[in-house]
């Protein structure tokens, strides 16, 4: 088992290694200048830090410079916002994303899985009809329209929530809700489908024909069984979470890491993209090592090399 | 039992993987939520200690302006919120956004400070010109900052060396242009004499420069102390202005608290908080607005306009000329090969001046920029509209331009220009052109405007062979000065206070057409205009140091005609400037440039 | 008691002629794939699906050369009309036709929706079967590559692939074959797994039936059911995903135009009192459409599964007989009293 661990830890830092370096070369592959802003006549100003930052030298000594702020978990401070370190930056916002991806899930999972279970429950009935149609709903609408509606809706006409910010936890509401609409839909769909297939399972028939009462063969035999494969999916979701909505924090003005990843390659800020690429790699590879391990040791299928 | 355990420690991992999550939702809610509070109670205890500090004089100063403004006596309220967009970076030495100096505005003292449109000193105590206008002496008054050290005349002079010189302006300072080259500590021409005086020396008296700086005091120490750290967060600056940012939530908001320590705390700025609500979806600033969450819109733009209530919005300026410029050089510069022909075609195309007549004259231009951006108004000059003439009346329509294309377009005679270009240049049809690109930005008003024009070109003049290349700001900038464009859709920020700036950016050397300088030295130092005519930099040189007015604006005019008639850039739109404010609020004032936090009298009203 | 079940199996009888008739197979016997299409007509929200996907293709194909406007072509003096005879969806801003653009963009939409689940699945599926088959050395190498390309924002690839080939629809569906192929390349790499060690792969094998061959005639017909589905779930998905470059401004460059293109730009009339059919029209067509493929891929989900369908249908006949019964109980007790 440590073996296995090791292993995965190492290739789990070399993937890292990876990303940063390809990251690192396709960015400066795209074209422009980071310091040059609406005035075109910054120009001079523009090349002069050019030259100050050292982004005129040749690309290996910016990649040794990279690497090196990399094995000291430095990232620098961006180039297009004079005065912000990176590493503050993650340190200030990510919180905001987690936050958000993390009230979403806990609203989300449970009321979407809990949303599957009951139409697969009763197929056809009022529950499943009405789960059917709201992930229609959300899968139909693009996320920027179906955010629009709930602030006008939610903060215009009926005013109970802020339309945008992030002050206090009143404000995280409308975006949380945005985010889990769709997680809603797709956990129902996934669950819905799963019990259902779960349904035709022997070991269900068996359970059926030993006279187990209703609720413990849902409970005690189709619902831990349809739960399985969804727990694995569990790591890669929240990684992708946890890398933010741009729609939704650029919609709902939340400081997130998303719309600032999005800007910092707009801007072609290149500190501010490397160091959150690899902070976003990280929190990926971190997500895919813990659900390999969870894998082995959940399913007892799965055999260690 | 070994099952058991891999079971037992699934469960646990699991059960990890879920506290964690959970306790990192619970710290950051807490962090939030905290952040809120204490903000709030900063400032709540910041109020009640000012209240307590100087209870007499807030009151009066609030009374006073209620008494004078309105008769009946209304309760004002001590916070502002207004939409605005966010500043770049509040690093002084290396920002380069006018967004940036509106928030310098509010944090920090000036020697001249602009109040609501006029120029007053504010830790100015006295200035001195000398008779030749070549030297400016400076006393400055008894001022702190926020930490409480003295604002000294040293650090006006480290502002004016690392900050104030550019490229375009360094030759006017004895030793300027040494200092900016080189990137010196020291000018020659800017010096202290002792604490509280320092002195100013010009190579040449130029017209545009009076003395009335509003530059900031920067404090040398500060800045090394901080490096590269400066300006990241609210702690990462030196406040001497009359207020404090105390929070900055990038991508959100930012929330300023009066300070109290500015020279003028007592007479300006009753305004007790301010906070910046940032929102870049129109929607979005909409709904706060109806909702009542924010006071006022610094820049409503199009989308908004149409939005809100008329009532509400005001024009202030217009700060952005919008124009098509053609590159008639025939080249592109390219990294690895230098100079590179566009293609002979290309080139001759763009080169013949009936062409270029034919395209702008196909263009309507009043129903574009009406089409395109509502807040604009149609431009046919390179001076903004704002500019006084000798009396009282605009410049512009002091001193008209003759020639000029009609606002509303002439198919006739572009297509008339046209046919000559083609018989000049021995085409039979408009299908034999050749491509032109047509570059422009990938924001969704310069898009909208190179769509419409295109589409003007192939109904009126059949031109078929534009092409629009759109591309992300910073690499538009790029490829425009390389040249790697037929046709430029180009935006240059207008300065109202002064006309030569304006004029100096299509000056063949030192001004944005140094097209020869390029060639020269292979080094990108302008943008490249393709207009380069020596009458003209004549012209706009001695402008500099004409201190007649009437003659002046007489060699203006005449450079601008030599401009117009040379049809390399022609003028379009001027971006306008609208801001909107609920009714209650009173003495907004906004600052030149596109947007400026010019709240030294404002008082928002209970409601 | 055991004795009792031993001595009831001893006890032989002749079966009748009713229970000698169970055994025999009375349906025709039916193939797979038309089964699948009879099971789908029946279906009649898929039917819907596939007459709305038709008919947004007629649409596509035919309207704008029906249409007298040209997409591009600008009328300064119709700027921002609602809706009317003339202009069926009325004008933008600039005075443009939006049905005719609405139909262009339906195009770019649809060509960017099938070639982008397209292109990424073709690619994927062709490294996922040298994975797969192959394994080892080569095997690890593709996953570990699929690892960290998974890893690697797809905005850097987007950016970079739409400044070197300029905006169009090919440059679009080669980012998202640049960044989708790896999806396919796992799940096809597991099937491929799955079915290597298999009874008919090994007898193919033994014939001396090259490697593409047993892929692609033996393996890759098993599990055209799955890539069917997941086909149909990823044309919806390219769709979105262009709407989403849209909005970051990343996607088709003017004066060509995509529905995804066009429904962002239409979200800042969300509120205009005179200009919200901008937003209503582009945003209300992609809608449908996305609506449209996702159903279609759920019917044919069912429709290859039967076992779901027969068990929801039973489930509902065993309900319909339920409420009669209940029907019939509420009777008899009304009648009672």
């Amino acid at each position: 088992m440590i073996k296995y661990v090791a292993k995965r830890l190492l290739i789990s830092l070399a993937t890292v290694w990876a990303i940063a370096t390809i990251c690192f070369f396709l960015i400066r592959l795209l074209p422009g200048n980071p310091f040059i802003v609406a005035n075109p006549l910054d120009i001079t100003n523009a090349e002069k830090m050019m030259e100050y930052y050292g982004l005129n030298d040749p690309v290996w000594m910016q990649y040794v410079r990279f690497m090196n702020s990399l094995l000291h978990l430095d990232f620098g401070y961006s180039l297009a916002h004079a005065g912000r370190s990176v590493n503050e930056v993650i340190a200030q916002y990510f919180p905001v994303t987690a936050q958000l991806a993390i009230q979403a899930m806990l609203f989300g999972i449970p009321t979407g899985t809990l949303l599957g279970i009951l139409s697969a429950y009763k197929r056809g009935g009022s529950v499943d009809i009405f789960a059917q149609l709201m992930t229609i709903l959300t899968t139909a609408i693009p996320a920027y329209v179906l955010a629009a509606i709930l602030q006008l809706v939610l903060s215009v006409k009926l005013g109970w929530f802020p339309a945008s910010g992030w002050e206090t936890q009143k404000y995280t509401i409308l975006p949380t809700l945005c985010l889990s609409l769709g997680m809603i839909s797709g956990h129902c769909r996934g669950m819905r489908t799963l019990m259902l297939e779960v349904g035709q399972q022997d070991y269900l028939k068996t359970a059926k024909a030993k006279g187990l009462s209703e609720v413990r063969i849902i409970f005690f035999h189709q619902i831990r069984n349809a739960l399985l494969p969804m727990v694995t999916n569990l790591g890669l979701e929240i990684a992708g979470l946890l890398m933010g909505s741009f729609v939704i924090e650029k919609i709902f003005s939340v400081p997130g890491l998303g719309k600032y990843f999005v800007n910092s390659i707009n801007e072609l800020d290149y500190t501010m993209a490397m160091g959150l690429v690899v902070f976003q790699a990280v929190v990926v590879v971190a997500a895919n090592f813990v659900v390999d391990i969870l894998y082995v040791l959940i399913d007892p299928r799965v055999k260690l090399d | 039992m070994r099952k058991m355990m891999k079971k037992s420690f699934a469960v646990t991992l699991l059960l990890a993987m879920l506290i964690g999550t959970l306790g990192g939702c619970g710290t950051t809610a807490d962090k939030t939520s905290n952040a809120g509070n204490s903000t709030a109670a900063d400032a709540g205890n910041n109020t009640a200690d000012s209240e307590n500090a100087t209870p007499t004089t807030t009151e009066s100063a609030t009374t006073d302006t209620t008494v004078t403004e309105t008769p009946v006596e209304q309760e004002t309220l001590d916070t502002f919120r207004f939409v605005a967009t966010e500043p770049n970076t509040l690093n002084m030495i290396e920002s380069t956004s006018n967004l940036d100096t509106y928030v310098f505005y509010l944090t920090s003292a000036m020697l001249y400070r602009s109040i609501d449109g006029v120029v007053t000193p504010e830790v100015c105590d006295t200035l001195t010109v000398s008779d030749d206008r070549m030297t400016y002496t400076y006393t400055i008054k008894e001022a702190t900052y926020s930490d409480g050290t003295k604002i000294t005349a040293d650090d006006f002079v480290y502002y004016l060396v690392k900050k104030y010189l550019t490229s375009e302006n360094c030759t006017y300072f004895v030793g300027g242009e040494d200092t900016y080259n080189n990137s010196l500590e020291t000018c020659e021409g800017i010096y202290s004499v002792d604490e509280s005086t320092f002195v100013i020396t010009m190579t040449s008296p130029i017209v545009t420069f009076n003395g009335q700086l509003e530059i900031y005091p920067l404090q040398k120490a500060f800045v090394e102390a901080k490096g590269e750290a400066l300006g990241g967060t609210p702690a990462d600056l030196l406040y001497s202005g009359p207020y404090l940012l105390t929070d900055w939530v990038v991508g959100s908001s930012m929330t300023f608290v009066k300070n109290d320590s500015y020279i003028n705390a007592d007479t300006l700025f009753p305004t007790q908080n301010l906070t910046l609500v940032v929102s870049s979806d129109a929607s979005t600033t909409y709904s706060m607005y109806q909702n009542g969450e924010v006071d006022a819109i610094i820049n409503v733009n199009k989308d908004l306009y149409e939005l809100i209530d008329q009532a509400d919005c005001t024009y202030y300026s217009a700060d952005s000329l919008w124009g098509i410029e053609y590159n008639t050089t025939g080249f592109t510069y390219t990294d690895g090969d230098g100079f590179v022909s566009r293609g002979d075609e290309v080139s001759a195309l763009m080169k013949n001046l009936n062409f270029r007549k034919a395209l702008s004259y196909a263009i309507n231009r009043s129903a574009v920029a009406a089409v395109v951006d509502p807040t604009s108004t149609v431009a046919d000059r390179y001076v903004s509209t704002s500019v006084k003439g000798t009396g009282d009346a605009a410049y512009v329509d002091e001193y008209t331009l003759e020639n000029t294309a009609p606002l509303e377009g002439d198919a006739e005679a572009a297509v008339g220009y046209l046919n000559a270009a083609l018989a000049e240049l021995g085409y039979s049809d408009v299908s034999q052109l050749p491509e032109l690109s047509f570059l422009t930005f990938d924001s969704a008003s310069q898009s909208m405007y190179v769509e419409t024009v295109v589409s003007l070109w192939k109904s009126v003049l059949g031109l078929e062979n534009v092409t629009i290349n759109l591309q992300p700001i910073q690499s538009a900038i790029m490829s425009m000065v390389y040249m790697n464009y037929d046709i430029y859709l180009q935006q240059l920020s207008m300065n109202p206070d002064d006309m030569l700036e304006q004029l100096g950016f299509w000056k063949t050397t030192g001004g944005v057409s140094d097209v020869a300088g390029f060639q020269a030295s292979g080094v990108p130092s302008f943008m490249a205009s393709m207009h380069a005519d020596e009458a003209y930099d004549t012209l706009v040189t001695d402008a500099y140091t004409e201190f007649d007015d009437a003659a002046r604006f007489s060699m203006v005019q005449q450079a601008e005609q030599l401009l117009y008639d040379s049809y390399t850039f022609f003028p379009a739109m001027a971006g306008g400037g609208y801001y909107a404010t609920k009714s209650y609020v009173e003495g907004y004032y906004s600052t030149y440039g596109e947007n400026g936090y010019g709240f030294a009298n404002l008082v928002v009203y209970a409601h | 008691m055991k004795e009792k079940i031993i001595s009831e199996m001893l006890d032989f009888s002749p079966v009748s002629e009713k229970e000698r008739d169970a055994e025999q197979i009375i349906r025709p016997s039916v193939r797979y794939w038309p089964e699948v299409w009879k099971r789908l007509f029946r279906n009649k929200l898929a039917v819907l699906c596939i007459v709305i996907i038709g008919l947004i293709l007629l649409c596509a194909i035919i309207m704008p050369i029906l249409s007298p406007y040209e997409f591009d072509e600008v009328s300064l003096f119709e700027s921002g009309l609602k809706p009317s005879a003339a202009h069926f969806f009325g004008t933008d801003a600039s005075g443009r036709d939006l049905w005719t653009r609405v139909w262009i963009g339906a195009r770019a939409s649809l060509l960017i929706g099938f070639l982008g689940a397209l292109t990424p699945f073709i690619i994927g599926t062709m490294i996922g079967a040298i994975a797969g088959w192959y394994g080892g050395r080569i095997d690890m190498i593709i996953m570990r590559v699929c690892d960290i390309m998974l890893c690697i924002p797809s905005m850097i690839y987007m950016i970079l692939i739409l400044m070197v080939m300029g905006g169009s629809v090919s440059s679009l569906v080669v980012a998202m074959a640049i960044s989708g192929w790896m999806g396919s390349a796992r799940g096809f790499r597991g099937r491929v797994l799955q079915f290597k060690n298999k009874e008919f792969t090994l007898a193919a094998k033994t014939q001396g039936a090259s490697a593409p061959r047993i892929i692609f005639r033996h393996i890759l017909p098993n599990i055209l059911g799955n890539i069917a589905v997941g086909l149909s779930g990823a044309v919806p998905g390219a769709i979105f995903m262009e709407a989403g470059m849209a909005y970051i401004g990343l996607g088709v460059t003017p004066p060509n135009i995509s529905l995804g293109q066009l429904s962002t730009d239409g979200i800042t009339y969300f509120m205009s009192p005179t200009k919200f059919h901008l937003f209503l029209y582009p945003s209300l067509v992609i809608s449908i459409m996305i609506f449209a493929f996702f159903m279609f891929g759920n019917a044919l989900r069912d429709a290859l599964d039967p076992r779901l369908r027969d068990e929801e249908y039973n489930a509902k006949r065993m309900r319909k007989i339920k409420r009669g019964q209940k029907r019939e109980a509420r009777k008899l007790g009304k009648a009672a009293v």
